[in-house]
């Protein structure tokens, strides 16, 4: 009884936090989509001038410069990446925060997941049918 | 003439260490109590020079003797106190010296435990000592902390802004003490490898180590990721920068062990994981020192340094590190474990499992650190990696040990049936659903903060029920214990502490990183604006004057509900003796999230640009750390009750 | 079962020493050319030059309505160099960018800057350029992958680009790098 009137009290703790965190939208302007969509790839590009920073969060010219263009190029009707391909085709891979999946990078990708099932594999052994 | 007295303590203690390496080579086969007592006074002794020579370039800070080279490269007469001594270790020749005081003070400590069998203290004293030797030899011979200048200067070159803050000022302490104490429970692997000797004091000796050095780990990285997240004015906290993981792969190694070590002291099973984790923990230490101090990198973090070091600490990896895990492929196997199956849902199976998953993550973090060099190295191709990598490799990873975490408690040894394990997992897949629900219907959650959010409650439920389950089972009253403290250690809820932490984390990330609100503008003064349902009103501009700097600084009132909360004043500070900005964000911290303002460029005609956020939760992440570490800590101190009870039993 | 056991306890040493030989290579690379070691390659090397359109700059670095034209450089070895007035190392490196415009044409292509401040920067460092650029929002930068100023290309006879140096044209990079690709073109 004890346990329940617990946990309840847990959910109800926990729904008073997220009523905290739900919002009236009048306050919050409108977005539309393609706003969404240049953070998401800003977020995913380097800011070259910086240290440790993506161009979305840096306030550099040239990270306020790639911001614009990559809405211009998603206004014109280039898919996520299309934009990508775009700035690794003048900056190289290394402006891409999300390493590309090529010959060079299919190791990296796939290594932590080999290592997991094989390890899984290895360790069945030690338990009981 | 006081720095050469410095410098020479630093050869004494070196030409002492080598001295004591010899006599504990010579002698490790017969020992001799009269050996272990000269290893014991020689642990001491390079204690006391280090310290010494510790605290004269202490002196030299404080008193700002521009004659010695680091003093004139990173101080200034005008720095606050407490940064110039602080400053001691801001650079990379000061950090190595305190690297080494912790060492010697923690190797001579470990050599006051009366209970440690004595060929084992042997060996642990020697390996510590030969540690010591290593990166002695690597201070005097390529980082010299005492090295002078040609001509002095009047005033020093000052140190980085950045680094001038409280909470930078512990942080490398506290790493450091992390570092060391896994190169305590280092040696203490190697010992039983030596000695061929294990069993279940070994262990119990071993874990107070480890929690000490976990705790200070969980600590020093929270301090620099609170630090980033306040001092670098955009609020980011984390960036798998390879400095960064570079201290988080010797935690997730430290995790694995503390809880494998916890097995090994009530069953003396995973005799093999113990052993090959402390070596490993203490390995990802120096890994991380090399990646940091060897010229491999830049980052905002790597001191400026040449590749000649690098190739210095490689030879003391290779040494360190090579010579343990060859001794670990010839000899582990003379410890006969019992080939045991364990039941799918035993207590056994759930630690290998998270010992699996465990190096699995600290895997895939070494790859993603190391892999962009390597593709350099190897074929030229330049690549970034950066939080989507890890968000799709690691976290995903993680997932699993949160899930095990909440029930694990539930599981039993061996064979026995847990009465309790169904209804646990009922009750938490029912209030998980809910809280799923409910987290889906705010504003602007996508799935993976439903995931997130879902995780951090799975774990908040099954805490709080084990530690409900555990006062009623072990019947005690507070009244009748007296003190508090003692009955905690009673029942033993470190575990449960440091698991809350990590819930109180999950929920601060859940926040913080999909229900960050921003606002990005011109505003003038007079002019107000909204974040969330908090409205700040621009009410002033002024020019100041700090210790070391001249500051720009506006001040926002901070109205919620009709409600004054409080002023924001954000700053952007101009040091002119290191000629360098730096921008003082204004953050608002409270309970459900702190309000977080940046002051851009601008003038009294085109308004300043001004960006600001509101974080739900992020102080959650500080304090989760903080928990987890209260919880290994007192998990130190419960260690300490049982191990006094077994002496006076016997 | 034996074997099995022992490789598998020697895993974390095999590990180990891959780590430790990849890391020689790299320390090793780092000592024999530690200068260009954070600078990016530029992807363009080999590549034509970018489509893109430049507006042209008249007598007072203002747009004079038509655009950088490449015609004349057709069959000859020419430097592009991307410049600002507020750009401190290029008044750095302005001598030498004088000196390499007595051997090649070099165009200017001025970014992010007001007439009159680029005026005055060409009037007081002099002005190298056999033609100049306009790029005032940045595009043109971005088409060449630039990532601040000054940058200097080479361009060759087929019109592509075959050498770009990132940050000020510092006589040693000229004497060592610049010279011998303008000799070996000749």
């Amino acid at each position: 009884m004890k346990k329940i009137y617990l946990n309840l009290s847990l959910l109800s703790f926990f729904l008073m936090i997220t009523s905290h965190l739900t919002f009236a939208d009048e306050i919050i302007p409108k977005t539309n989509l393609i706003t969404n969509k240049t953070r998401e790839i800003a977020q995913n590009i380097k800011c070259l001038v910086c240290q440790n920073q993506s161009i979305d969060e840096s306030n550099s010219e040239l990270a306020k410069d790639l911001k614009n263009l990559i809405k211009e190029k998603l206004e014109s009707g280039l898919n996520e990446n299309e934009v990508y391909s775009f700035l690794s085709e003048r900056y190289g891979d290394s402006i891409l925060l999300k390493p590309p999946f090529n010959t060079n990078t299919i190791l990296l990708w796939f290594l932590p997941f080999i290592i997991l099932v094989f390890s899984l594999i290895y360790i069945s052994k030690f338990f009981k049918k | 003439m006081i720095p050469e007295i410095g410098h020479i303590f630093l050869i004494l203690a070196f030409v002492s260490s080598i001295m004591q390496i010899t006599y504990w080579a010579y002698n490790t086969k017969n020992l001799n109590l009269l050996a272990l007592d000269i290893l014991k006074n020689g642990v001491l002794i390079n204690c006391l020079f280090i310290l010494i020579s510790f605290s004269i370039l202490t002196y030299s800070f404080v008193v700002s003797d521009f004659s010695l080279l680091i003093v004139s490269n990173n101080s200034h007469s005008l720095k606050p106190m407490l940064y110039k001594i602080s400053g001691t270790w801001g650079n990379h020749e000061g950090s190595l010296l305190l690297w080494v005081l912790i060492l010697s003070s923690f190797t001579f400590w470990v050599s006051k435990k009366k209970q440690i069998n004595n060929n084992l203290l042997f060996s642990i004293l020697g390996v510590q000592t030969l540690i010591l030797c290593l990166f002695l030899a690597f201070i005097l011979f390529t980082s010299n902390p005492f090295e002078r200048v040609e001509t002095i200067a009047l005033e020093g070159r000052g140190l980085n802004p950045l680094l001038q803050d409280p909470g930078l000022a512990f942080h490398p302490p506290m790493l450091y003490i992390g570092y060391v104490g896994l190169s305590v429970s280092f040696s203490f692997a190697v010992g039983a490898l030596i000695t061929g000797k294990i069993n279940k004091e070994w262990a119990q000796q071993i874990r107070p180590w480890i929690s000490i050095s976990w705790s200070a780990l969980t600590l020093g990285i929270a301090l620099g990721s609170w630090w980033a997240y306040y001092e670098l004015g955009w609020g980011g906290w984390w960036f798998w920068d390879p400095v960064e993981n570079a201290s988080f792969m010797p935690w997730l190694i430290a995790t694995a062990l503390l809880h494998s070590i916890r097995i090994l002291e009530k069953r003396l099973i995973f005799v093999n994981w113990c052993i090959l984790l402390s070596i490993l923990g203490f390995s990802f230490s120096l890994l991380g020192t090399f990646i940091v101090r060897s010229g491999l990198l830049t980052s905002v973090h790597s001191f400026a340094t040449d590749p000649s070091r690098g190739v210095f600490i490689l030879i003391i990896m290779i040494i360190s590190i090579g010579g343990p895990l060859i001794l670990y492929a010839l000899k582990s196997s003379i410890f006969k474990e019992p080939k045991v199956q364990f039941n799918l849902l035993s207590k056994e199976s759930a630690l290998l499992i998270n010992n699996l998953f465990f190096t699995t993550a600290t895997a895939t973090v070494l790859i993603g650190t190391l892999y962009p060099l390597f593709l350099d190295a190897l074929s030229g191709a330049k690549i970034s990696i950066g939080p989507a990598y890890y968000n799709a490799t690691f976290a995903p990873i993680m997932t699993p040990i949160i899930l095990l975490m909440a029930i694990a408690p539930f599981l039993n040894w061996g064979k026995g049936k847990s009465k309790n394990l169904l209804k646990i997992i009922a009750l938490l897949t029912l209030t998980s659903l809910i809280a799923a629900f409910s987290l889906s219907t705010i504003n602007g959650s996508s799935i993976f903060a439903i995931i997130c959010g879902t995780l951090s409650f799975w774990l908040f439920v099954g805490v709080i029920s084990d530690f409900f389950v555990k006062i009623k089972e072990t019947k005690l009253k507070i009244t009748k214990m007296g003190s508090i403290f003692l009955y905690i250690s009673k029942i033993g809820i470190g575990m449960n502490v440091a698991h809350l932490g990590v819930a109180i984390f999950l929920a601060g990330i859940t926040g913080e990183q999909f229900f960050k609100t921003e606002f990005s503008g011109r505003k003038n003064i007079g002019d107000t604006f909204y974040i969330e349902d908090k409205l700040l009103e621009f009410k002033n501009f002024q020019t100041l004057k700090g210790p070391n700097y001249q500051s720009e600084m506006a001040t926002f009132t901070l109205y919620q509900n009709n409600k004054f909360i409080g002023y924001l004043k954000p700053e952007k500070r101009f040091y002119p003796t290191e000629q360098s900005q730096t921008t003082e964000a204004a953050i608002l911290t409270g309970f459900w999230g702190d309000t977080y303002v940046v002051l851009g460029d601008g003038d009294n005609q085109s308004g300043w640009s001004i960006r600001a956020y509101f974080n739900p939760l992020v102080s959650w992440i500080w304090s989760g750390a903080f928990f987890m570490a209260l919880g290994g800590l007192l998990s130190f101190f419960e260690h300490k009750n049982i191990t006094k009870k077994n002496i006076r039993l016997t | 079962m034996n074997t099995k056991s022992l490789v598998l306890r020697l895993l974390p040493l095999i590990l180990f020493s891959f780590i430790i030989i990849v890391s020689g290579l790299v320390l090793y690379e780092l000592k024999k050319k530690p200068t260009k070691k954070n600078l990016l390659t530029s992807q363009l090397i080999g590549k034509k030059i970018p489509d893109i359109k430049i507006q042209e700059a008249d007598n007072n670095l203002e747009n004079n309505n038509k655009n950088l034209n490449f015609k004349k450089y057709k069959n000859k070895l020419f430097a592009v160099n991307f410049f600002a007035s507020w750009c401190a190392p290029c008044r750095v490196e302005a001598p030498i960018v004088e000196d390499l415009s007595k051997i090649i044409p070099v165009i200017g292509i001025v970014y992010k800057d007001k007439p009159n401040n680029t005026k005055k920067f060409l009037d007081d460092f002099g002005n190298p350029y056999d033609k100049i650029g306009i790029d005032n929002s940045g595009k043109i930068a971005i088409e060449w992958g630039v990532y601040g100023v000054p940058e200097t290309f080479l361009i060759n006879e087929e019109g592509k680009i075959i050498y770009r140096h990132a940050g000020p044209l510092l006589y040693n990079i000229f004497k060592s790098e610049v010279l011998p690709i303008i000799k070996s073109n000749k």
